[in-house]
């Protein structure tokens, strides 16, 4: 396998949620690893190019039904879903949220971003759990909004 | 108190523009950010300081608290409304850590202030001043920011709760000398607008020779914690982004979250 085949993989690869890849040819194998948070964040410019929000807001939308709206987290950063270890988490799977309610805080750099809902709705899912990094732009819930 | 940040005393020492003219001083509260955060949108005007004499929830990260007691230090929350992508705002703890350095190192030559990255001042190896930023944003718009400021300026360790003793300290324990805290908010906010409007203008990097100066781990040995796993090394300064650049056994790697420990005492 040449040198830029490989470049070119890895470079694939982090775009991706794909933290692993093993490839098999002619009797070569090529094991590609990536730790989804010190590598994401080592490639995530934390100041977004207008070409990469827009990239973003394309991929941002894993809604199940064309309904439902999808929270992301505006900054690179650690999730969570409630004021401390201890505490309950802002909202849970069935919640029932107003627009402009905390659902979770997003930190960086010891900055607390506190994320509002911007619809009326229900919580359909929590895709990240409590204390994992997430990206710019990285879907955080799926909101089912009020009829 | 004859130096309580009271607005009477403050404003007429405010060299700012918009910082603290729309000032509220509180003889005590729960918390100045809290309070700022509850303000009504009509009242709560870009540049809005909230100055306390006592805090009686005064917040840390992840609801610990800050240590606040009544006639000797410095509890204050500052608003603004940027207009600015989310994703920029983080820096925000740097541009203030930065403000206080300059501030610090100005009036008390000496005193050697270093930035414990990204939000505490350190003296000595211990706590002078924390900085905690709240943000709330919708979609990809900033509501509004709030910065809280402690600083230790009046108190004396021996007053300290028996858990930080060790780890805190004031600008009385480390001069000798009682200081006006009217003269030192007013600075303060000079300088945070000053710096705050060259960040809006140039980014971080300006600010990022002055942290890496000043910074109380360079070249240290660190470790830094996450939520679920802990990452030593070596600290190298700051990225661009103001991110922490740790040197590991396994490589550079560049952290825009997480809480460091120093190994090594920098007394």
């Amino acid at each position: 396998m040449e040198l830029d085949e490989i470049k070119n993989l890895i470079e694939l690869l982090q775009d991706t949620d794909i933290t692993e890849l093993l490839i098999e040819r002619d009797g070569a194998k090529l094991k590609i690893k990536r730790e989804k948070f010190l590598s994401s964040f080592e490639v995530m410019p934390s100041t977004p190019s207008p070409a990469q929000t827009a990239a973003q807001e394309r991929e941002a939308e894993p809604a199940e039904t064309d309904k439902q709206v999808t929270i992301t987290s505006p900054i690179v950063g650690i999730f969570y879903s409630a004021t401390s270890p201890e505490a309950q988490p802002f909202v849970e799977v069935g919640s029932p949220v107003k627009k402009g309610q905390v659902l979770c805080i997003v930190e960086a750099m010891k900055l607390m971003n506190e994320i509002e809902c911007d619809t009326d709705g229900v919580i359909a899912k929590v895709l990240v759990e409590n204390g994992h990094p997430v990206e710019y732009g990285e879907p955080l819930y799926l909101v089912e909004p009020a009829s | 108190m004859p130096d309580a940040p009271v607005e009477f005393k403050v404003s007429p020492l405010l060299k700012t523009k918009y910082l603290g003219r729309k000032y509220v001083y509180l003889k005590s509260v729960n918390s100045t950010s809290t309070y700022l955060a509850d303000m009504d949108r009509e009242n709560a005007v870009h540049g809005t300081i909230v100055a306390a004499d006592q805090q009686t929830a005064g917040r840390g990260r992840m609801d610990r608290t800050w240590h606040s007691p009544p006639g000797e230090n410095l509890y204050f929350s500052v608003l603004l409304l940027p207009e600015l992508i989310p994703a920029k705002a983080p820096q925000l703890a740097l541009v203030t850590a930065a403000a206080l350095i300059r501030v610090l190192k100005k009036r008390f030559p000496g005193l050697y202030p270093g930035v414990k990255w990204p939000n505490d001042i350190l003296v000595q190896g211990r706590k002078l001043a924390g900085i905690l930023c709240e943000m709330k944003t919708e979609m990809n718009d900033i509501h509004r920011v709030i910065i809280g400021i402690g600083i230790n300026v009046n108190s004396t360790i021996g007053s300290y709760p028996q858990e930080l003793r060790e780890s805190a300290i004031s600008l009385l324990d480390a001069t000798g000398s009682i200081s006006n805290r009217q003269e030192l908010i007013a600075d303060i906010a000079a300088e945070l607008e000053n710096m705050y409007e060259q960040w809006l203008k140039k980014g971080l990097a300006p600010l990022i020779r002055l942290l890496e100066e000043n910074s109380a781990m360079r070249d240290q040995e660190v470790i830094v914690l996450l939520q679920n796993r802990e990452i030593q090394g070596t600290a190298r300064g700051l990225s661009d982004e103001g991110y922490l650049i740790l040197e590991t056994a396994d490589g550079i790697v560049q952290l825009p979250a997480g809480e460091v420990l120093l190994t090594k005492r920098t007394m």
